[in-house]
């Protein structure tokens, strides 16, 4: 039985005080898509950005299971300001992971309040990492980085990114590399920032490297790390995402027991509807099991125990949940389900990206069916 | 017992997917969408070429064909574009009720216009929005000697804003029955109000009208005496069975990118519909969307040879017709990864035009209830 702490309790505590308000202003961010610097700056002030950083950098020093409880409870109400954290937070994992004591003391310190990134993802490499075809030239000492990368979450507000590129030719995923990237590097510029369905706030962009110069000292690793740093990442954040996925489907499930509690079916009242009662039913089931797998693998994790199978199970379900019940939701509210005064219709939108998002449910699939096989 | 379509409906099937396919396209389909715009330029060419109103009688301005003939056009267009496709079924959502109801000059004054593209029809139903609420329909029709009057009342309208002909089914007043009107928008007392903002459809913006002291003349009362269906029944059994042909297209539609994308987008060596675990979501999503082409039909068809199955089949074709969209977009997304949730490209506006239709004016709790009182009686 996983414990939560009195001081895991606590946060969560402050989390619901704050994400409380962020619900009208979740609102505005999914119809401009401007990035709220607003929220940045609250997370920022309430010592939430910062959670994963070592107590060492003056970071909350908080491991994976409170990280994932402090973004269900974001995502209740705005699921948008908790993708912001967590790709912060996916940002600065491969660097908690791989940094060198050098690297440690120079952005530890910096990222307790920059935005971070982590950009693999290229228009050729999407679940297959192998398709990267982004070069870095080692040049004396530096690397000169060319290519494009696509589809970085908020990569076109990161002060520092971890991007991948190619060191040895056509070597498939033992050729990448890791490099940390600042925004100020010459040769970095951000290209085309999407509009998506979801997630409106913290939207995914493109990163072009021409002759971008890295210093040779900004090498994660070794040359030829890429594949492995990558993979070492994501099995630690892809509970993250499945966190955020169960944050949505509770705020769609609260919203519609609100609304059953005062509406009506065919003339009668919506609660009395066994319809209805076993749909919430069925939501509520699936939400707490996808919970427990989030709290499980993220415990795996704090545990260093880490399981690859377990972070693609609770990614996979916990996303393929809010997905669903997010739809289910929808079914309940009717018309006012899919009307702008009500969050389920976002929280859907939101949800999909999040199926999709670091490995597709069909990666996360493959991960778990090869654990199985051996 | 046929499974065929005619070579003559083949010949609509095949005109509806060239028109589509020439006029529709994604980058105006987007400009729409953000603006909450009606294509009218398309709207008076599909007119002029004879797909709105292919079912009104010759006499009207139509070709007599029946609604199986106008589903297959519904289809087509939302294939094509969902947002496009919708706003264009949508356009004259009053006809139905008029040509089955109404008397021969409310079919000469009322169709006729639509089919030359000068005017759009639809509905206000009183109480479709307010149900749930459990408000009382505070629309009534009160009896006066030239007609009757609508003392206040309002509803949620599709085209609402566009809209020259509404249809007006609420209750009289002492004693309470249900009652059709035609109502003109330009009259005293018509008063468009607020958008609503809906996650899709944004192309057939729905509009809040309010009647306030709408005087409606005699001859724009709809009588229904002989018809055997109130017009009511006949706009809920057309609408489900639209709904469902605007939620198959969009499925087709959905399902044609998914198995495009599949056989051009190449990973780890391959392209991805050499995988088996894409191959299986491909099969599963054709099979759920033959199943429902089969339902639509089969509504469409009782309609148009009054089968006592309508009231059942128009609901069973609404409630998979639309869940069918709904799961083939949210896979045909997943297919296609990162694109699919991109504005640019239609999927995820298929998404939201397809959880959108299958959430208006009914539910598919709605259609479950209906179904099973069906069943159990």
């Amino acid at each position: 039985m996983i414990e939560i702490t009195e001081k895991q309790k606590g946060l969560i505590e402050k989390v619901r005080g704050i994400s409380e308000k962020f619900a009208l202003r979740v609102r505005e961010v999914d119809e401009t898509s401007e990035f709220p610097w607003d929220i940045l700056e609250v997370f920022r002030e309430n010592h939430i950005l910062d959670l994963p950083i070592p107590g060492k950098f003056k970071g909350g020093d908080e491991g994976s299971l409170t990280c994932c409880l402090v973004l269900e409870e974001i995502a209740r109400f705005s699921p948008s300001f908790a993708h912001m954290l967590a790709g912060h937070w996916l940002g600065f994992t491969p660097l908690k992971l791989f940094c060198n004591s050098f690297q440690r003391e120079k952005y530890f310190p910096r990222l307790r309040s920059e935005m971070a990134a982590f950009s693999l993802t290229e228009p050729a490499a999407g679940s297959d990492a192998a398709g990267v075809i982004t070069e870095a030239k080692r040049d004396g000492d530096n690397y000169i980085l060319n290519g494009t990368k696509n589809y970085c979450t908020q990569g076109h507000v990161a002060n520092v990114i971890t991007v991948f590129a190619k060191t040895k030719g056509d070597k498939g995923v033992k050729g990448l590399s890791a490099f940390i990237v600042e925004k100020e590097f010459p040769g970095f510029s951000v290209g085309k920032i999407e509009d998506q369905m979801g997630m409106r706030g913290t939207p995914a962009a493109e990163l072009v490297l021409q002759d971008c110069l890295v210093p040779k000292q900004n090498l994660l690793g070794k040359e030829g790390d890429g594949f492995n740093i990558a993979m070492q990442t994501l099995d630690r954040t892809r509970p993250k995402d499945a966190a955020i996925s169960v944050g949505i489907a509770q705020g769609a499930l609260d919203c519609t027991i609100d609304y059953v509690k005062k509406g009506f079916f065919m003339k009668e009242p919506l609660l009395k509807s066994q319809g209805v009662q076993f749909l919430l039913a069925d939501m509520a089931i699936t939400i707490e099991a996808a919970r427990l797998l989030v709290y499980e693998s993220a415990t795996l994790i704090d545990e260093k125990r880490v399981s690859s199978k377990h972070s693609a199970m609770a990614k996979c379900f916990a996303t393929d949940t809010a997905m669903r019940v997010t739809d289910q939701a929808i079914d309940i509210l009717g018309a006012d389900g899919v009307s702008e005064e009500h969050p389920v219709e976002m929280f859907m939108r939101d949800a999909k990206l999040l199926q999709i998002l670091e490995g597709t449910n069909q990666i996360q699939r493959l991960i778990i069916s090869r654990s199985l096989l051996g | 017992m046929q499974f065929e379509l005619t070579d003559t409906q083949k010949d609509i099937q095949k005109a509806a997917r060239e028109f589509a396919e020439k006029e529709f396209d994604t980058d105006l389909a987007l400009e729409l969408e953000k603006g909450c715009k009606f294509p009218r330029s398309i709207f008076e060419k599909a007119c002029q070429l004879g797909f709105i109103g292919i079912d009104y009688p010759e006499e009207y301005g139509g070709q007599s064909f029946g609604l199986f003939e106008n589903i297959l056009i519904i289809e087509e267009f939302t294939r094509k574009d969902s947002g496009i496709g919708i706003s264009l079924s949508l356009a004259d959502i009053a006809s139905n009720i008029i040509i089955k109801h109404g008397d021969e000059s409310q079919k000469k004054n009322f169709l006729i216009p639509v089919t030359q593209g000068k005017a759009i029809s639809t509905v206000a139903l009183i109480d479709s929005f307010h149900e749930k609420k459990q408000e009382p329909i505070i629309t009534k029709a009160e009896a006066y000697p030239d007609g009757y009057v609508i003392n206040r009342g309002k509803a949620w309208v599709i085209h609402g804003s566009l809209a020259s002909i509404i249809i007006l089914l609420c209750e009289t007043l002492n004693p309470t029955k249900p009652i059709a009107l035609i109502v003109e928008s330009d009259w005293e007392g018509v008063n468009i109000l607020g958008l609503k903002k809906m996650m899709g459809m944004r192309i057939s913006s729905i509009h809040e009208i309010a009647f306030d002291k709408v005087k409606v003349p005699k001859d724009h009362v709809i009588q229904w005496g002989n018809a055997g269906t109130d017009p009511l029944t006949t706009y809920r059994h057309v609408h489900r069975t639209k709904t469902s042909a605007q939620a198959l297209g969009i499925a087709q539609g959905a399902l044609d990118h998914a198995v495009k994308h599949a056989k051009e987008r190449e990973q780890f060596g391959r392209k991805i519909c050499q995988f088996q675990g894409i191959q299986f979501m491909l099969a599963e999503l054709y099979t759920l969307v033959e199943a429902a082409r089969s339902l639509v039909y089969r509504a469409a068809y009782s309609y148009d040879i009054g089968s006592s199955e309508l009231e059942k089949i128009s609901s069973v074709a609404r409630l998979f017709a639309t869940d069918v969209a709904v799961k083939v977009t949210i896979d045909s997304i997943q297919i296609h990864g990162g694109v699919g949730l991109m504005k640019e490209y239609s999927i995820e506006r298929m998404l939201r035009d397809a959880k959108t239709i299958q959430n208006l004016e009914e539910t598919n709790l709605n259609q479950k209830a209906l179904i099973a009182k069906k069943i159990i009686l």
